[in-house]
């Protein structure tokens, strides 16, 4: 049956074509393990300077949240980067163009809604206004990459609402959102994905 | 059984052709560059089928220039979306008829 047969073939050429036009598939669980690395860093970092400084330390703990954010993209460009060479693609193949756009949206707009409780002094809906969007920014990007991205996104929403209830547990909510979420992932993604 | 194969667009016979389709079915624009990577054709090849495809009417070339480079981006028309689909019909008949 040459028919089916090449049915059957030109079926598998169009779904590689598919996957590859709109899935990210360079990801690497070592970025997710390293990325909750840091943030368990960063938070003991602040919830040490604002044990220390209390309400002077506003803006010292933005900055090094900056830092942070700046450090887990670094690092999960570099991991990618790496699962990029291994499959002989280029790293800004179309999919991680996807990625980028449905990360940069819910992210941008929830940059500028935590500047603005920032200057209006509401610290305490901070964590869980960078949980609730973080999460929304991975459940969406989660549509161009693997689909336990989505589950990702889903456990930070859960617990950025979690979090609205108690924010004088603020670094508890940081530290599983950001550090053990992400450690967790890092290592299911690694063991499924082999990478 | 009869099979549907006259309906398999001919166009599609050849596998860059068929991928070029695939992909824009799912992205509503691609650039030429990001096309060739993911068929892992070269520059020539690529172009030929675009002709061919553009030609029929399938795809549609805008042409703009980001700074001073020029970048190509293609769009799949309505035509090609209907023949396209109609194609994967064909196919799906195929594959059935030979379970």
């Amino acid at each position: 049956m040459t028919g089916l047969d090449n049915g059957l073939q030109d079926l598998t050429a169009i779904r590689t074509m598919m996957e590859r036009a709109s899935k990210f598939l360079s990801l690497s669980g070592l970025s997710g393990i390293a990325i909750g690395v840091i943030a368990l860093g960063g938070v003991w970092v602040a919830s040490e300077m604002i044990t220390a400084q209390g309400e002077n330390a506003h803006w010292p703990v933005t900055f090094l949240a900056l830092a942070v954010l700046v450090c887990a993209l670094g690092v999960a460009l570099f991991f990618s980067a790496r699962i990029a060479k291994r499959r002989a693609v280029p790293l800004w193949e179309p999919g991680a163009r996807a990625v980028a756009w449905a990360l940069a949206v819910p992210l941008t707009a929830g940059g500028a809604f935590c500047g603005i409780l920032l200057a209006q002094g509401t610290n305490g809906l901070l964590v869980p206004a960078m949980l609730i969007f973080y999460g929304l920014a991975l459940h969406n990007a989660g549509n161009y990459t693997v689909s336990e991205v989505r589950a990702l996104g889903g456990t930070e929403v859960v617990l950025g609402l979690a979090a609205t209830f108690w924010p004088s547990a603020w670094v508890l909510f940081w530290a599983l959102g950001f550090g053990v979420a992400h450690i967790a992932y890092g290592i299911l993604h690694y063991r499924k994905y082999k990478g | 059984m009869k099979l549907g194969v006259g309906k398999l667009n001919r166009a599609f016979e050849n596998r860059v052709r068929l991928g070029i389709m695939a992909a824009l079915a799912v992205r509503e624009d691609l650039e030429f560059t990001g096309l060739k990577q993911m068929l892992e054709v070269t520059d020539g090849n690529l172009a030929s089928h675009m002709t061919v495809l553009e030609q029929l009417r399938f795809v549609r070339v805008r042409k703009d220039f980001v700074g001073r480079k020029p970048r190509t981006r293609y769009t799949m028309t309505e035509t090609g979306r209907k023949a396209f689909g109609e194609h994967l019909d064909a196919l799906e008949r195929i594959i059935r008829a030979g379970q």
